[in-house]
């Protein structure tokens, strides 16, 4: 099968500053590919590099086997971006905003407004599409922003984090238009920071951080390179150097993190571990305040992986 | 080509829509050609009575042929105004001089029709050490001259005459004098050699004589409001860049160039679009004769609008905020108006400042309007004030591009 996005040694600088470091993927034609990773990983740089909104410093990418330096123009045809800001303009109404947009992606007459009603219906804004943009709320701004990606009916999708900042309706709204939009057979590129999202949709990820992609892989293949180990989280009630110390030295505990009261640790049997746990924190007059165990996910493949939280 | 047009539209859409537009596109200038016209009508009218020296006739006798002729042949000169005043209202002559207008003051001695042939003289105060003054007494003087032989001549004339074919009476031969001094001062006038004299304008300050105020606030406020109101579209472009629709473009298949050059086209329309309905409103509103000459005005407008299309690309490419083009507009709105002549006459101002000011885009702009409303010249005269227009035009245009370029990375 045709790739739709094959990147290689893609690299982005900006001085000192190496926004993307020598990145290699490959994106199979009709599945969800989500980019992960925290806030300045270097997910955007990458769809910038990919939407030819810069030049990458050296690599390339090539969409659908067309050369982001070389045929920057063929490229960007195939593609429907969603950037992470809401790119519309508000003194224009929901429709006219399509139609222009529709436009600059070489759709013209009939079928342009034909397409139009069918983007407005799949976004559930047909009652309001005359209203100008300005005068819409959060959630509805985002359904806009991602209905002008869908209008020319790309091969391939690119999603910015399109969830940042939205209430929980519009967040179920959208990630339920990236699944119907892949049943339509379009190919889906979508970074979060969300590992929830990145779970639920996509058919592979790729863990980033600082500019490079530290992990890719289905969600079963990730987990497992952290040995399907359980993560604890808890909660000291003094500080407690000395206890973090000698957990360390527990049975079946392979890493234990500190982030200010929170404590995080990884367990092949998170059951087995605690009454040591406990023991531990009793010897030396700690108090353990709350205690949570989470199955093998993302975020403990993150932290396995790079040493910190995902939402760091 | 058609995605270029498209952004043209949009921008188009975005500008009318907007209500601050038609405010400062229209509405504003209109308003405030009306109110300087009415300051610079009462200037005018205040010039007009200053406007020429007065030469004061102290007569003793008022409404003799002698004196008409006088007063008509000081009047011709086109340098002097003339007011007659009875001698015995103002015995001393000096008293005038207190008048600022007067500068020169003649008294012309009783009977001075007969006082001529007795030679008596008339007497001329005039302050030599003045311009003014120079030119009072070298009119007169030139005028006296030629008073003095068309009575010697017609006297010549009379008396011989007199001498073949006597009058009964002294009424007579007088009667016959004045018909025949008549006829000696219409043959002067109908000389046998000509001289016309055409002046060709080689500096704006040529020939620059404002017969309406609103020949001045008409274009001045075209200027003014022409240039502020690329707030409005510079914000689009700025906009553009803050809400990152800029950058979605991009991401289509619409190149750089084509959003640069579909932005300058739009700007290029309004301003066109603007110019067109304000100077159709100067010329059947305010009766500015800009219709005289309909291509070189166009001319005007086209080269105008490419230079405020230029400025307006350059802001919505430097300025990092909508509060920025504002700053940056009303700048070039405040620097190229005063110094491009829109409030005040450049003719007026002083030497050093004219000839800084005479070269500004602003200026230029002027100068290609009133060439055709003011000084009443043919189209080639705006070929040269739009030729600088089109230089600034491509220097803002290129210090845009470049800079767009720049900030690609």
């Amino acid at each position: 099968m045709e790739n739709a996005i094959e990147a290689k040694g893609l690299k982005k600088f900006y001085k000192d500053v190496k926004a993307v470091n020598g990145v290699d993927f490959t994106i199979q034609t009709g599945e969800i590919f989500s980019l992960l990773g925290p806030n300045g990983a270097g997910k955007t740089t990458i769809i910038n590099l990919l939407t030819g909104l810069f030049p990458p410093n050296a690599g390339d990418a090539f969409i659908f086997g067309n050369s982001i330096k070389k045929e920057p123009l063929k490229a960007k045809a195939l593609m429907g971006v969603v950037p992470q800001e809401i790119a519309l303009y508000e003194d224009l109404s929901a429709r006219e905003n399509l139609v222009f947009w529709g436009k600059l992606y070489g759709l013209r007459g009939k079928p342009l407004q034909a397409r139009v009603d069918e983007v407005l219906e799949l976004i559930g804004l047909r009652d309001r599409q005359r209203q100008r943009v300005s005068k819409y709320s959060g959630g509805m701004k985002r359904r806009v922003n991602i209905g002008i990606a869908m209008l020319h009916l790309p091969k391939l999708v690119v999603m910015d984090e399109p969830t940042v900042g939205i209430d929980p309706q519009s967040r179920r709204h959208i990630m339920d238009n990236v699944l119907a939009l892949n049943k339509q057979g379009m190919t889906v590129l979508y970074t979060t920071h969300y590992m929830e999202e990145a779970q639920e949709l996509s058919d592979h990820i790729a863990i980033m951080d600082q500019g490079k992609i530290v992990a890719s892989g289905t969600h079963a293949e990730l987990v497992k390179l952290v040995g399907e180990q359980d993560r604890v989280e808890l909660t000291l009630s003094q500080d407690g150097d000395k206890v973090l110390k000698e957990w360390k030295k527990v049975k079946g505990v392979s890493k234990v993190d500190q982030d200010g009261e929170r404590i995080t640790l990884l367990a092949t049997d998170s059951n087995a571990v605690l009454p040591d746990l406990f023991r531990i924190a009793n010897q030396f007059n700690a108090r353990i305040s709350s205690i949570a165990i989470h199955e093998p996910n993302l975020e403990t493949v993150f932290l396995h992986l790079t040493g910190k939280a995902l939402r760091d | 080509m058609r995605r270029l047009f498209d952004i043209v539209w949009k921008d188009i859409c975005q500008t009318v829509r907007s209500p601050m537009a038609a405010l400062f596109l229209l509405v504003m200038p209109l308003l405030f050609t009306t109110f300087f016209g009415l300051i610079f009508q009462g200037a005018a009218d205040e010039d007009a009575v200053s406007e020429k020296p007065v030469v004061a006739l102290v007569v003793g006798e008022e409404e003799t042929p002698i004196l008409n002729e006088l007063r008509s042949l000081i009047l011709e000169t086109g340098e002097l105004n003339v007011e007659v005043f009875a001698a015995s209202d103002y015995p001393d002559p000096c008293v005038l001089f207190e008048e600022q207008s007067v500068i020169a003051v003649l008294v012309l001695p009783e009977n001075f029709y007969f006082s001529l042939q007795e030679q008596i003289p008339a007497t001329l105060y005039v302050d030599e050490t003045s311009s003014e003054g120079q030119t009072a007494l070298y009119t007169i003087q030139h005028i006296f001259s030629q008073e003095q032989i068309l009575y010697s001549t017609s006297m010549a004339a009379m008396q011989a005459v007199d001498e073949q074919l006597p009058y009964s009476s002294d009424q007579e031969f007088q009667a016959a004098f004045e018909q025949v001094l008549a006829k000696a001062n219409q043959s002067w006038d109908e000389k046998a050699i000509t001289v016309s004299m055409e002046r060709t304008v080689s500096s704006a300050t040529d020939d620059f004589h404002i017969e309406s105020a609103y020949d001045q606030s008409s274009p001045g406020m075209l200027v003014q409001f022409t240039i502020s109101g690329l707030m409005g579209i510079a914000i689009i472009f700025v906009q553009e860049r803050r809400t990152k629709t800029m950058q979605r473009m991009l991401t289509t298949a619409t190149s750089r160039s084509t959003i640069l050059i579909a932005h300058s086209l739009s700007m290029f329309f309004i301003i066109v679009a603007q110019q067109i309905i304000l100077v159709l409103s100067g010329h059947f509103l305010f009766g500015v004769d800009y219709l005289r000459e309909p291509l070189a005005i166009l001319l005007v407008i086209v080269a105008f609008a490419l230079w405020v299309g230029g400025m307006g690309v350059l802001m919505g490419v430097t300025a990092k905020n909508e509060d920025q083009v504002v700053l940056f507009s009303l700048i070039a709105m405040f620097l190229f108006t005063a110094l491009g002549g829109a409030w005040f006459t450049l003719e007026g101002t002083s030497e050093t400042f004219y000839a800084i000011a005479r070269h500004t885009p602003g200026a230029q702009v002027m100068r290609g309007f009133q060439n055709i409303i003011v000084r009443k010249q043919g189209f080639s005269s705006v070929l040269e004030p739009v030729g600088m227009l089109f230089l600034y035009a491509i220097l803002f245009y290129i210090a845009a591009i470049l800079i767009f370029k720049k900030n690609k990375e």
